[in-house]
């Protein structure tokens, strides 16, 4: 490695250092080691822009748009209310309901937006049935961390998936021939919500419950509103679907269908009464978009100087000695790591490495879904791991009036973690990683 | 003097040693007593210190941690009954014990805080350290340390 690959590992480690120690927020930290980046030569700032992937960031901008319009759309409370009503009144059943609920739309919706639009729900249905507020609200935030790398809507993963590896939307479903991340992780997330269940939520005893007198909206209250809310997202996604048919690219639909619905939404104002476009885009996280442009330039940077080629370089030999070995290894490894370190820097790093062994032909698709299955389960065991679980615990403490304690959060995380990723591990294994070892 | 003494509790035998004495002085001094006990969050995993030792259902640790608090507070207050001393009982939940106990007291008007001198042992005082301490460095009222 030359010296000014050292400057750029040396650079990026100091500030992924720094962005898990949370002493100065990890978004000035990205930036800042951006710019060290370039003052030190390692890149231009030409060269900066040009790393960060844009389309995946237009697809992160557009729908977080649409689901801040749906998050206002009152149908979140109305499917949280519905989910109360086929509970019966079983606490247990209707954490399940709502556990349900969140990994679907986190499908969808960004994780942290998914937590802040049915914590408010959740709570007061909690209360009703005399449920702790803390595993209700954790096990929502699990939830929506689990399902968001299922297709490429929901989370970041999945998106770098799609700029290192071209996955397309249809791709999260079916792929090769053989089911991928979808279907998998739907399998996954139902044993492993049947062994929480067990764990957890099976003894409590059902009540009675006046869903009236619970002081939640049963009712949608905008109802052309919502409809043109949900409709026109599921026609984005539908778009997104079709994409090697339109012809451009993922974050272009998906900006088409958020600018489009702004401006029905603007053009109808008088008959919808929506919220202003100032509002939706004044509640988007521009701290983690920054973030999240820091990382591309950052990781960008690694690939830059080849430090991920010698990466790729090194680990290529296990993977030639031994598929399955090595992602094993890769898999288990991962786990841990992405529990305590924010994860889509880890994600995006390997992702890279995985792509680089490509060209030593190594197969890389079993490998790219079991680093992002790995990434995305893994980092349900600590709040370090997915700022979802920082907004439920901030959610729980400020509910409970009260501190969560590392083993009170960890008795409900280390549970979920090891048997979601214990069951993911043995399909991934049967289904993708062995016939390629072969 | 004191007109309302805070008297926590963790069942150990060096608290109820504590409120013992806490009473007593109390009688003397004529002020009321405030028992308190900080239960733990009833996860299904149960805690003896830092170690998980065994699994319960939530519902079950629930009221195992209820019939526990009661007997903690059960004897501080027949304590009290005993002594002609006016006594509440306060429970809440939390994992950190030291924070509960100034929460209470500073929300009870308490001016005296009397509790034993440590109830963690071994690993568990080395990492988390001792409630005691806790009170002492961040008390703003005046806390009796009985040994």
């Amino acid at each position: 490695m030359d010296a000014m690959a050292w400057i750029a590992l040396a650079i990026f480690a100091i500030t992924i250092v720094f962005v898990v120690a949370n002493v100065i927020d990890g978004t000035i930290v990205a930036l800042v080691g951006v710019a060290a980046m370039i003052w030190f030569g390692v890149m231009t700032e030409v060269d900066a822009f040009g790393l960060v992937d844009w389309n995946v960031m237009a697809i992160l901008i557009s729908i977080w748009i649409i689901a801040g319009y749906f998050g206002k759309s009152g149908v979140p409370s109305w499917l949280s209310v519905q989910a109360l009503r086929l509970s019966g009144g079983h606490p247990g059943l209707l954490v399940m309901i709502l556990s349900v609920l969140a990994g679907m739309i986190s499908m969808f919706v960004d994780n942290v937006v998914v937590i802040l639009m049915m914590a408010p729900v959740a709570l007061p249905l909690a209360r009703a049935l005399n449920l702790p507020v803390t595993p209700v609200v954790l096990m929502i935030g699990f939830s929506a961390n689990f399902m968001g790398t299922a297709l490429l809507l929901g989370d970041l993963p999945p998106q770098m998936l799609h700029s290192v590896s071209g996955a397309e939307f249809g791709d999260f479903i079916w792929q090769f021939g053989r089911p991928s991340s979808f279907p998998i992780l739907m399998v996954t997330f139902a044993i492993t919500l049947a062994a929480m269940y067990a764990y957890g939520f099976r003894s409590h005893r059902r009540q009675a419950v006046d869903i009236g007198a619970l002081g939640i909206e049963t009712h949608i209250p905008n109802k052309p509103f919502a409809a043109l809310v949900v409709g026109w997202f599921l026609l984005t996604v539908v778009g997104m679907a079709f994409r090697e048919a339109l012809g451009v690219k993922l974050g272009f639909i998906a900006l088409t269908g958020a600018v489009s619905l702004v401006l029905l939404l603007e053009l109808l104002r008088g008959k919808l009464m929506p919220p202003s476009f100032e509002e939706i885009l004044g509640e988007l996280d521009w701290r983690a978009i920054l973030f999240y442009i820091a990382l591309f330039a950052l990781v960008g940077a690694l690939e830059k100087t080849h430090i991920i080629n010698h990466v790729a370089d090194w680990l290529k030999p296990l993977f030639a000695e031994s598929y399955a070995l090595g992602a094993t290894l890769l898999y288990w490894i991962t786990v841990p790591i992405v529990g305590i370190v924010e994860h889509d820097a880890y994600i995006l790093t390997f992702l890279y490495t995985i792509r680089d062994m490509q060209a030593d032909g190594i197969d890389p698709w079993p490998l790219w879904w079991m680093l992002v299955w790995s990434g995305t389960l893994g980092s349900n065991l600590t709040v370090a791991g997915a700022p979802a679980l920082f907004a439920a615990l901030n959610i729980c403490e400020r509910e409970e009036k009260r501190k969560v304690s590392l083993r009170e959060f960890l008795s409900w995380s280390i549970p979920f973690t090891l048997v979601a990723a214990a069951i993911c591990y043995v399909i991934g294994m049967l289904v993708w990683v062995l016939p390629y070892a072969r | 003097m004191y007109k309302h003494i805070l008297i926590p509790t963790d069942g150990s035998r060096a608290s109820a040693r504590a409120a013992a004495a806490g009473v007593e002085l109390a009688k003397s001094v004529g002020a009321k007593i405030t028992g308190f006990f900080a239960a733990p969050p009833a996860t299904p995993v149960v805690f003896k210190q830092f170690l998980p030792v065994g699994y319960m259902s939530p519902d079950e640790h629930k009221k195992a941690i209820e019939r526990a608090a009661a007997a903690y507070l059960g004897a501080i207050e027949r304590a009290a009954k005993r002594a002609g001393v006016p006594y509440q009982g306060v429970q809440v939940v939390s994992d950190f014990p030291a924070e509960a106990i100034l929460r209470a007291a500073a929300k009870g008007g308490c001016d005296l805080v009397f509790m034993a001198p440590h109830s963690r042992r071994g690993l568990a005082e080395l990492f988390v350290g001792s409630q005691t301490q806790k009170v002492l460095t961040h008390a703003k009222i005046p806390v009796l340390v009985y040994r």
